[in-house]
């Protein structure tokens, strides 16, 4: 007789919510508002915000359900948090993009980002490589076809198709390692993974399936040598998608590693610490010297976002509960100041005669002031500089590093951040300091005015006053725990 | 007198007014040009007027810090906002807040985007008054960082031809050292397990003694790049030359101090046991400099670049000072600091000035200014002698008392640095003699300093006299740290 397992419907809420009003935008779309681009808009902000307002009680719980596939705890609830926040600015400035540049149906653009929300909630919240799994490629390929929506557009169609044969490559590569780790264990569940491993001699077998699992996530979060679909994605792909993908799926990744290694490998720390001081010290470095040169700043932030997520992976080589801490840290700031960079780049696209390339910025200080402003404090805080929040999210993830006696790679990482100077302030240099080849000020809609200030004021607030997110992220990281 | 309970806001007030007045600029609309001048103005008029009253309140009697407000201010790691200033800071701040306000009166002319030349000059004071009184390493380091970013706006839209090449260069350097400098931070805040940023805690705290050394050589390097020590300068005389006037007036009055404020505040009160080792170290590089930006300031014939190489012989001498651990040596420095700060200021203007109506600093071009515009020339000579230390100018003391308080301690070095007075004036009489006198060039239309130059010149002339006759009303308030301080860290 099979047995049911005991769900509890409380913990699924916010996935559960999610999927039912996502199907409701999808009907939506289908008898009522047919392509109707803000009514379906504003529908998906409203799942996305009903969604987190579920989630709200959840905050201080711990416990599983699913037979640990589902886990709720403080983690999972502060990435869901920065996954549905993302998810509606992305949204928000999506309904003037879509508009702009005559998308088609726009209703199944906003039920996949929606889908892929939901698949990346599970990501961050499940215990188990199933879960993980399922919730990875429901993202990925919800964000494949994301990734391709101009479908006339032959750089979009490339895009897509690099994307989607490399992503299945690695997810493949993935389930190979995730085979290896099942096979030798006997168990998918993460803790239950670790209380076999426990004593064991490292066996090359789990080695390897650890490292092949780190190279699947490593093709998600773009780090090098697993990078090369980037630049080309992230420039083909409509540019709100492209924000979308430089941080969401990013953060995901980011967070079900995190759990993997940490709740199932522990004892393997030392081997997976290894490959992450290769990858974070190859991501930064060649991230950074390949933006040096680019001329389209899709292509220059595509890059710059290979180079950062490098920087996360000082924390996951440093391990500490300090580095979980400057993780989160990080990964929030980078959402915020990432989206930011992003929505400015769509607004001078947004312009008749604009585009992507940086030349487009010139003399933007004349034609928009707000624009260029903004920009300057987006890039400076991806720079890493005081007072923004991107200069505590280095310094958390850099120090945890000076703690576990990788002052070197902390220092190499700061170094690093100098190289990034030279290209974030080429931005600056072409909006302030070229002339603009036309004078007509550039006005931006309103939704992008008021994405850039949300993402601007949560800079800056966190910038001067840090404890706003880095008592979050101890609380989190107290509850997750660190590696020694 | 102002009362303990008021006056431990000052610090606050004089850093973020100007940070209040940056906001009004951004919001008034970039039309409205005379404006934004008169907000410039006051914002900064303000921060003067309130390190004045800082001046003013000083209470001698206190060798420690006053004026203090600590507040949590990222409980979790340690870091307060903690601000307080004693001896040693007291002049630099006020010599930030004056050179500040005379920049934005000596830019009032400038019509090129306005709105955002004097936003940039309010800033940037935001970031130069916080680090002389900042006590939290972060906070220290946040000040530090906020400074960068209006110079490389300054420099890059408002420089000379080779401004961007400049104002890159000068944002790399001083980042790169940066760097260093909060690897060496984060190293000190670690290994004293005390989990605290304060420095006044991190300066009771032990610190294994190979930590400390490599901590202060990261320091080092943030710091050497900002004063700049040669070979660390090479930013400094591009970017002195490319900057408009009001931002050289800056760079050298109020950055370069910046640097060898955090020697003494940091290298010496916080890490004395990483700075010691090196001490003899610095004082060569004191040396070199001395020597290195004399001769190099004596070939140039751009007459900025002059000035500028000269800020770095100059500097050299502090660096002499502060390396000598001796009461005279340090005072002097800190004293140097001040004047240094107010005649390299004026050096500035006044080559700002004779470039407004010349349209050139080639010195072979500017001939006779004493028959074509005598007032300037006057001007001129008087701040080259007070340059390069004659008696009863602000150059004098803090030469004669660093020189005083090396020689016994490093006596050859102290002649070398003597011989470099010779240098100094070498240069600076030879450059007189050729731009003041002769012929003068005719092709240029000159006119003499105006009533809105002379109005802000005069001041500063008053306070070079002033300091080089009575300096005691500088040396009391310095000596109360430095004697405190020695105290503790004792000399070599």
């Amino acid at each position: 007789m099979l047995e049911l397992p005991h769900v509890n419907y409380a913990y699924l809420a916010p996935e559960l919510l999610l999927i039912f009003l996502a199907l409701m935008v999808l009907i939506a779309d289908l008898f009522w508002w047919r392509g109707n681009t803000r009514i379906l808009g504003w529908l998906s902000v409203a799942s996305l915000v009903a969604a987190g307002a579920v989630a709200v009680p959840l905050f201080g719980q711990t416990g599983s359900t699913l037979a640990n596939a589902l886990v709720v705890d403080p983690f999972a609830l502060f990435f869901k948090m920065v996954f549905l926040g993302a998810g509606v600015l992305i949204i928000i400035v999506s309904m003037d993009y879509i508009a702009r540049n005559n998308l088609p149906s726009s209703g199944e653009y906003y039920v996949l980002l929606l889908f892929a929300t939901v698949g990346m909630m599970f990501m961050a919240a499940s215990s188990d490589l199933i879960m993980i799994y399922v919730g990875l490629e429901l993202t990925s390929i919800s964000s494949y076809i994301l990734a391709g929506y101009h479908k006339t557009d032959p750089k979009s169609n490339e895009a897509i198709l690099k994307y989607f044969i490399l992503g299945l490559i690695a997810s493949s590569i993935m389930l190979y390692g995730f085979s290896f780790i099942y096979g030798f264990t006997g168990q998918t569940e993460l803790g239950a993974i670790a209380n076999a491993l426990r004593g064991e001699s490292a066996q090359l077998a789990v080695v390897a399936g650890v490292m092949f699992a780190i190279i699947g996530f490593a093709f998600k979060v773009a780090s090098v040598p697993f990078h090369q679909w980037v630049p080309d994605v992230y420039e083909g792909a409509p540019t709100p998608i492209t924000a979308f993908l430089s941080v969401a799926p990013k953060a995901a990744a980011f967070a079900a590693l995190a759990r993997i290694l940490f709740l199932g490998f522990p004892d393997f720390a030392a081997y997976w610490k290894m490959i992450f001081i290769v990858l974070a010290i190859a991501s930064m470095f060649v991230g950074n010297l390949m933006a040096l040169s680019q001329t389209n700043i899709k292509r220059m932030l595509a890059y710059s976002s290979i180079a950062h997520a490098g920087y996360i992976m000082v924390g996951f080589a440093a391990a500490n509960t300090l580095a979980i801490e400057g993780i989160l840290i990080y990964i929030v700031a980078y959402v915020l100041m990432n989206i930011g960079a992003f929505v400015v780049v769509m607004a001078v696209a947004h312009q008749k005669g604009g585009g992507e390339e940086l030349t487009d910025f010139n003399g933007l200080s004349k034609r928009s002031p707000f624009l260029a402003l903004s920009m300057v404090v987006f890039l400076v805080a991806l720079t890493g500089l005081p007072p923004t929040a991107g200069f505590w999210g280095k310094l958390w993830i850099f120090y945890a590093a000076v703690q576990k006696d990788l002052w070197w790679l902390a220092l190499i990482g700061l170094l690093n951040s100098v190289i990034s100077l030279y290209y974030y302030v080429n931005v600056i240099r072409h909006m302030y300091l070229f002339e603009p080849d036309s004078d007509t000020p550039l006005r931006a809609p309103v939704a992008f005015g008021g994405a850039i200030w949300v993402t601007l004021i949560a800079i800056l607030v966190v910038g001067v006053y840090p404890p706003f997110l880095t008592d979050v992220s101890r609380t989190v990281a107290r509850a997750f725990g660190g590696l020694g | 007198m102002v009362g303990a309970s008021m006056t431990k806001w000052l610090p606050t007030a004089i850093t973020f007014v100007p940070l209040l007045f940056t906001i009004f600029i951004i919001a008034t609309p970039k039309d409205k040009v005379q404006a934004i001048r008169w907000l410039a103005a006051i914002g900064t008029g303000l921060a003067l007027i309130g390190s004045i009253i800082m001046f003013l309140a000083f209470d001698y009697s206190n060798p420690g810090f006053q004026m203090a407000i600590e507040v949590p201010w990222i409980s979790m790691i340690g870091a307060d906002y903690y601000m307080a200033v004693d001896g040693i800071s007291v002049p630099l701040v006020l010599v930030t807040a004056l050179l500040t306000f005379i920049c934005i009166i000596a830019s009032w002319k400038i019509d090129k985007r306005v709105k955002e030349y004097m936003g940039m000059m309010v800033f940037c004071e935001v970031g130069m008054i916080g680090v002389f009184m900042a006590l939290d390493f972060l906070l220290f380091y946040v000040f530090w960082e906020i400074v960068l970013i209006p110079m490389y706006f300054l420099i890059a839209i408002w420089g000379g031809p080779r401004k961007e090449y400049a104002a890159i260069k000068f944002f790399l350097f001083t980042f790169i050292g940066s760097v260093f400098m909060l690897l060496g931070i984060l190293a000190v805040y670690f290994y004293s397990g005390e989990g605290t940023f304060n420095m006044m805690k991190l300066a009771e705290a032990t610190v294994p003694p190979f930590v400390l050394k490599l901590a202060f050589l990261g320091m080092f390097f943030g710091f050497a790049v900002k004063v700049p020590i040669v070979p660390f300068h090479t930013w400094l005389p591009d970017a002195h030359v490319e900057a408009p006037p009001a931002a050289s007036v800056l760079l050298a009055g109020v950055l370069l101090k910046m640097g060898t404020y955090a020697f003494v505040r940091i290298g010496l009160q916080v890490i004395p046991g990483g700075m010691k080792p090196f001490i003899t170290m610095i004082a060569v590089l004191g040396v070199v400099s001395i020597i290195y930006g004399a001769f190099c300031a004596m070939v140039q014939t751009d007459l900025k670049k002059l000035v500028a190489y000269s800020s770095i012989s100059h500097m050299g001498y502090v660096m002499l000072g502060i390396a000598s651990l001796t009461q005279a040596g340090i005072n002097g420095a800190v004293l140097q600091m001040f004047s240094h700060g107010i005649i390299t200021g004026m050096l500035f203007l006044v080559v700002g000035i004779i470039y407004d109506r010349a349209k050139t600093r080639e010195i072979s071009k500017l001939n006779g200014l004493f028959v074509s515009v005598s007032t300037l020339a006057g001007i001129w000579v008087f701040i080259s002698l007070a340059s390069f230390g004659l008696p009863s100018l602000a150059g004098f003391v803090g030469e004669f008392l660093i020189l005083a308080g090396t020689f016994p301690v490093y006596s050859v070095m102290a002649g070398i640095a003597a011989a470099g007075i010779i240098l100094t004036a070498g240069y600076l009489v030879w450059t007189i003699q050729r731009i003041c006198f002769g012929k003068p060039n005719l092709d240029i239309n000159w006119t003499d300093a105006t009533f809105r130059e002379l109005s802000y010149m005069v001041p500063l002339l008053i306070i070079i006299v002033v300091v080089g006759i009575y300096p005691a009303v500088l040396t009391n308030m310095i000596t109360q740290s430095t004697s405190a301080l020695l105290a503790k860290i004792g000399g070599l």
